[in-house]
């Protein structure tokens, strides 16, 4: 698997972990009703910032443990040429998020559409909120896996 | 309907010629990552006109020594999304 494939797949996992520990904790029997708002907003806001805050120290962690081992297979030097190397966003880089993007903007509205739908069904507001929070969250995930799965397919402009 | 084109290259074969050019050498010279350059050699990625360009000045040669262009006979359907 190549370097992007994964720093992707760690940001995946870490993703992925933090939706199910919100899942979790939304269906416990103390979460906040289903008409609470304010509740639900504020603890969909703490939940962001977790989550990105441990993205970040993912990400920390996952090029410390690239450097050791660019280190320990090819010395100091050529250790910290790689380790550039593999950080460098280039175009293919860019090409493989874009691609990746269509596809997850295109679940990111249809968590907006699941929302109104919701609420046209006269739904609890908080069960719109939470569809389009996991629109957003189904947008990154899958935004993950198609740059795993196009990176190893290959990809073109055509 | 016009047939995509199928880039290839000759990379590998120019990095040899070159007194075995790494691909961190290459990849460097060219601005990008290693493994854009491993996704070229395997054909895996077609470049953009510009990192066309600059592979070829990396080994002081003409585009078109490097890149051509097969029509039809796509092999590589997957990395034609």
């Amino acid at each position: 698997m190549s370097d992007l494939g994964k720093r992707t797949l760690t940001s995946l996992l870490v993703g992925l972990g933090s939706i199910t520990a919100y899942a979790l904790w939304a269906l416990r029997g103390s979460a906040p009703a289903g008409d609470d708002l304010r509740a639900w907003a504020l603890a969909m806001l703490l939940w962001l910032g977790g989550s990105i805050a441990l993205q970040i120290l993912a990400q920390i962690a996952f090029h410390i443990a690239l450097a050791v081992v660019f280190t320990a297979k090819m010395g100091e030097e050529e250790g910290k040429r790689l380790l550039s190397s593999a950080m460098t966003e280039d175009e293919r880089e860019r090409l493989l998020s874009w691609k990746a993007a269509r596809v997850g903007q295109g679940l990111a509205g249809l968590g907006l559409v699941a929302a109104l739908a919701l609420l046209g069904l006269g739904a609890p507001p908080a069960a719109a909120l939470h569809a389009l929070l996991g629109g957003f969250a189904l947008d990154a995930l899958a935004e993950g896996v198609l740059i795993l799965l196009y990176a190893e397919r290959g990809a073109s402009y055509g | 309907m016009v047939k995509p084109l199928r880039i290839r290259n000759q990379i590998r074969r120019l990095r040899f010629f070159a007194g075995e050019m790494t691909q961190l050498e290459l990849a460097e010279r060219a601005g990008v990552s290693r493994q854009t350059i491993i996704a070229l050699e395997a054909e895996k990625y077609a470049p953009s006109l510009e990192l066309a360009f600059r592979i070829a000045a990396a080994f002081g040669m003409e585009i078109t020594e490097v890149f051509r262009a097969d029509e039809g006979g796509i092999a590589d359907e997957g990395a034609r999304e």
